[in-house]
């Protein structure tokens, strides 16, 4: 109401304002406000809106509702002799998505802006649970809860709790973010630039988040957000634009979390219990901070040559105290081994390259790059853990700090073989040493080839063609094990990681742009993706193309059609195997193989007019979309029933927007316009992995009988929004 | 990593390329702009002339404010022939092309030449980075994306309202991922392609502009940056081994749904990996976060499985 009541007040002033930044005199004079130089516009409007909407997508990262808005208002205020600026812009005024900003300066000389933007993020509308905040981490169930689910025999405690999950309350599934942001540059003299930027970012709210006690004892919780992200950038520039540049920066992020802790009650137990605490205790991210050092430079050689090189050193740092093993007060778990872990993480980047155009139709350019990441927090020998509070398993074990160094180098050529026929050709090389994980060290090289090719002034192809083969010298399955524990891997050692593994890729980009009218535009691309991984069981391949068109024809010059089609294709194959663990023994057997096939496929489609119906009077703007993406997952392999592994084809998944927007634009004046909208959004969603949940899931699967969940989904939605908006420039 | 131990010699090639490079440093020419041969400075009233409209509307942007009233040097002095290069002989023949400097597909011009008269003043900053980038290698002309002779958009200048439409005219694809139901907040206006990529240039692969694809993540989740007690080691290495930033038909952006993107590197015998059916807590939900929310990393004495 508070929020209605501001808004009208505010669309009453701008529209009085109206009358007094309205021109004087000539049509086209210069509007004055305070004898300063004033332009500008706004737009307010009244809407309603109709159709099942209560979907946490339809208002996922916006705040749209019936009623007065005023989406936009821009004010420019120069000094009469326009070399001074004011300008202030505000976005969708009081609401949770609103943003303001607001610059001050001097024109090339020196500007301030001020900066205030909120973002919401809904996850659900429909989530329900037992559990009752206290302070800021703490998640508590009323004792009857406890007392009666323990006090029940074990077949009776999914029925008792399904009972207590009827009554579930509704709750807030949404976080918000409010960055404030400063910023100030100046240059005081042509060949220095000096910037400082401040951001101080709050993000509140909560989301789910699974937590469990045991594989039958899942809690779905609303995980309590509350974070402060503090940023720092300044940089000094320094430099000739035609000779050479020197940058120097300095970046900080300091994040801090208000909430660093969750702990939740057992809805199956009131007192702890060996093998089963009353409640659970799990830390949330902890504060952490990063800072940058960065020195840029550029020089330019003659003839035609550049080279620019970057040096760049950054530190990582977190020190939060742990917590303890559990918090279940009957298992006996050992004291800390240190009360933090000293997180320190260095990155060192540096970056060279030089380009030259050597001869009036020949460019070389060189590079390379090293990005090392050195993970210096202290790797503690720890006794064992705790497994989801429920008892101490006495394994020690290393936390290890993981680390890589990668490396890119190339050459490249490019001739212009005629003009406007550019023929380029490269090698491009990647090398990854890491430490702790399965590849130490792998090298992947990348040859390259491409065309540029603009034959006339209508017509234009980029097109090219890279091949890339990514040696790993050795898979060491253990390596990671080995380091923390000294014991071997319980994966299957046939398993290959995608993302060290050796690969082979072929890539193939194109696009064409085609104008043979002036009033007649077509674009289309066409990509190609194809990575096979050296794998026997895990990821094996990715086979990805997509394919797209826009066109773009005035036919008269009152009216304009455009449409595009995009259909994306992307295919991915894995094999696995189902390994049971029979009498302390893993069963490996081949038999138990299964194959994934998931493919992705998406087809979005638009298409829409301009239109004038009344010259100078009515135009008419039209636009419909529709994205429509399926994705289908099947499993090929084993049978003799799904507890053994019998391939499951999954329902797909589907999602399907259609967005139509038909606006009539009627122009009072030239300054002052009126618009009619209709606007439908509608939404399928198709997910049976989210759709079927309820805060109790013991109807679709006795292991979950016992495990609260939220019932949080993201079903589909379908809204009307019919608005009439006043747009006024002055 | 060792670092000193390993960069030694990459550090002494930088050197040794950078010192001779630094040598030449007094006999430093930028590629210079294009000429006319034989033309000479008119003054940008004669522009006004022929070119009423489009100079009243030059004028209210950024660029003509600071080259018609705050000049900072000879060159934005010049105004319309700054950029255009000395009009005498265009005035005297306006039809020929070569007789001045234009932009786009009807200027006589290359690409590199018209490139070259707009980085007279706009290679530094964010455009240190421009020579042999991706854009500039693929004959991509400033005056594809920017439009100086009039505000068409609110920033930057760009030739269309919207920054995702100007990428758009060739990241056909790109456009059509932020469509999908699991996105960043690009479509509702409150991210745009250049939070995450800088289309002059970077140091970094893809345009990206921080050093690396997960510090450029971390500017907006920063909690997720650690350094944790375990560490998740796909996760530290590259956001992008799981997630699709663009836009992605699973939940989370991710590339795969869950289970399977987790089984692509962990075929364990502890719960035994088996295609479970949909209705299990294998699957539902957030599946495998269902057990393991901590997959980021975890900080707890008790988090070597991500279950705390």
């Amino acid at each position: 109401m508070r929020k209605g009541i501001g808004l009208v007040i505010l669309i009453v002033s701008f529209l009085l304002s109206a009358s007094i930044f309205s021109p004087t005199g000539k049509a086209m004079a210069q509007t004055k406000l305070f004898g300063l130089n004033a332009n500008g516009d706004f737009d307010v409007g009244v809407r309603g809106l109709f159709g099942d909407r209560s979907s946490s997508k339809f208002n996922e990262y916006r705040d749209v509702h019936s009623g007065l808005y005023l989406d936009r208002f821009f004010l420019e205020l120069n000094n009469p002799a326009e070399t001074y600026f004011f300008n202030f812009k505000g976005e969708n005024f009081i609401r949770d998505d609103q943003r303001y900003s607001a610059e001050v300066g001097r024109y090339g000389q020196y500007q301030l802006q001020v900066q205030w933007d909120q973002i919401p993020h809904l996850f659900s509308t429909t989530g329900r649970t037992l559990f009752i905040k206290q302070g800021r981490e703490t998640f508590n169930l009323p004792d009857i809860i406890q007392t009666t689910i323990q006090a029940a025999a074990a077949a009776d405690r999914p029925a008792t709790l399904r009972n207590f999950l009827n009554g579930a309350s509704d709750i807030d599934l949404q976080l918000r973010r409010d960055k404030a942001t400063l910023g100030i540059r100046g240059t005081p003299t042509p060949e220095w630039d000096l910037r400082f930027v401040y951001s101080n970012e709050r993000e509140k709210g909560s989301r789910p988040i699974g937590t469990s006690f045991s594989f039958g004892s899942q809690n779905e919780l609303p995980e309590p957000i509350d974070y402060r992200t503090h940023t720092v950038g300044v940089s000094a520039e320094y430099g000739k634009s035609d000779k050479w540049v020197l940058k120097l920066s300095y970046d900080a992020s300091l994040f801090n979390n208000e909430a660093e802790t969750l702990i939740w009650d057992n809805p199956l137990r009131i007192a702890d219990a060996a093998g089963s605490p009353a409640r659970g205790l799990m830390p949330l991210y902890p504060d952490n901070q990063a800072h940058n050092i960065t020195l840029s430079g550029a020089i330019n050689l003659a003839p035609h040559t550049r080279f620019t090189a970057t040096l760049s050193r950054g530190w990582m740092l977190q020190d939060e105290n742990f917590l303890p093993f559990t918090i279940n007060s009957a298992v006996a778990a050992p004291g800390l081994a240190r009360n933090s872990l000293e997180g320190k993480i260095q990155t060192f980047l540096m970056n060279y390259l030089l380009t030259s155009r050597i001869l009036p139709r020949l460019t070389l350019t060189g590079r390379y790059r090293l990005y090392d990441l050195d993970n210096r927090s202290r790797s503690i020998l720890w006794p064992g853990h705790s497994v989801a509070d429920t008892n101490f398993v006495v394994e020690p074990e290393r936390n290890v700090p993981f680390e890589y160094l990668k490396q890119n180098g190339g050459v490249e050529a490019s001739l212009e073989l005629m003009r406007q026929l550019f023929w380029k050709i490269g090698w491009e090389w990647e090398g990854w040493h890491r430490r702790f994980r399965e590849v130490k060290d792998s090298n992947e090289h990348t040859v390259k080839t491409a065309f540029d090719i603009t034959p006339t002034n209508w017509l234009l192809f980029r097109t090219s063609y890279g091949h890339s083969w990514r040696n790993a010298r050795k898979y060491d399955t253990n390596a990671t094990e080995e380091a923390m524990s000294g014991e071997e891997s319980l994966n299957l050692p046939l398993l290959r990681k995608f993302d060290e593994v050796d690969r082979g890729r072929d890539k193939v980009e194109f696009l064409a742009q085609f104008t043979p009218l002036s009033n007649l535009t077509f674009s289309s691309t066409f990509s190609l993706l194809n990575d096979d991984f050296d794998a026997s069981y895990g990821f094996k391949s990715n086979n990805n193309n997509t394919v797209s068109f826009n066109i773009t024809y005035a036919p008269t010059s009152r009216l304009t059609l455009f449409g595009g089609y995009t259909r994306e294709d992307y295919f991915y194959k894995m094999t696995s195997r189902y390994r049971p663990v029979v009498a302390g023994v893993t069963v490996d057997d081949p038999a138990n193989d299964w194959r994934a096939r998931v493919r992705d496929l998406v087809h979005t489609f638009d298409v829409g007019l301009n239109g004038i119906l009344l010259q100078d009077k009515l135009d008419l703007d039209v636009t419909y979309s529709i994205s429509s993406a399926r994705t289908s997952t099947r499993t090929i392999g084993t049978t003799g029933g799904a507890a053994a592994g019998e391939p499951v084809d999954y329902p797909s998944l589907i999602n399907r927007l259609h967005q139509l927007l038909v606006s009539f634009n009627y122009h009072i004046k030239k300054d002052l316009t009126t618009r009619l909208q209709y606007r439908l959004e509608k939404l399928r969603e198709r997910d049976y992995a989210t759709d079927i949940m309820s805060p109790w899931m013991g109807l679709f699967e006795a292991g979950s009988r016992t495990s609260t969940y939220m019932g949080a989904t993201m079903r589909g939605f379908e809204g009307h929004t019919i608005a009439g908006v006043l747009t006024y420039k002055f | 990593m060792g670092c000193l131990k390993r960069l030694g010699v990459p550090l002494l090639l930088g050197a040794l390329v950078s010192v001779p490079l630094l040598g030449l440093f007094f006999f430093v020419q930028a590629q210079p702009p294009p000429t006319i041969p034989g033309a000479t400075f008119v003054g940008s009233e004669q522009c006004k002339t022929c070119h009423s409209e489009s100079s009243a509307k030059y004028w209210k942007t950024n660029m003509g404010k600071i080259f018609l009233k705050s000049p900072r040097n000879e060159l934005e002095k010049r105004d319309c022939e700054s950029c255009h290069g000395p009009s005498s002989k265009h005035i005297q023949n306006p039809a020929d092309p070569k007789n001045n400097i234009r932009f786009g597909k009807k200027a006589a011009q290359t690409l590199a030449e018209q490139n070259a008269v707009c980085q007279q003043c706009h290679e530094r900053g964010g455009r240190l980075f421009w020579k042999a980038s991706s854009h500039e290698a693929r004959n991509v002309a400033c005056a594809n994306c920017h439009k100086v002779m009039e505000n068409v958009s609110d920033k930057n200048q760009f030739t269309k309202k919207t920054e995702m439409e100007v990428c758009s005219q060739c990241h056909q694809v790109r456009q059509a991922q932020l469509m999908r139901s699991s996105h960043m907040p690009y479509r509702e206006g409150k991210m745009t392609c250049s939070n995450c990529h800088n289309p002059h240039g970077t140091p970094t692969p893809k345009l990206i502009i921080e050093n690396s694809v997960n510090e450029n993540c971390y500017k907006c989740h920063p909690e997720r940056r650690g350094p944790f007690l375990w560490e998740h080691a796909a996760v530290r290495e590259n956001c992008l081994n799981c997630h699709e930033a663009h836009g992605s038909n699973n939940p989370q952006l991710l590339k795969v749904r869950q289970p399977l993107v987790c089984r692509s590197c962990h075929i364990p015998s502890r719960h035994p990996t088996q295609p479970h059916l949909p209705s299990t807590r294998f699957v539902f939900n957030r599946s495998c976060a269902n057990c393991h929310p901590q997959i980021h990393g975890s900080n707890s004495p008790s988090g070597v499985f991500f279950l705390r």
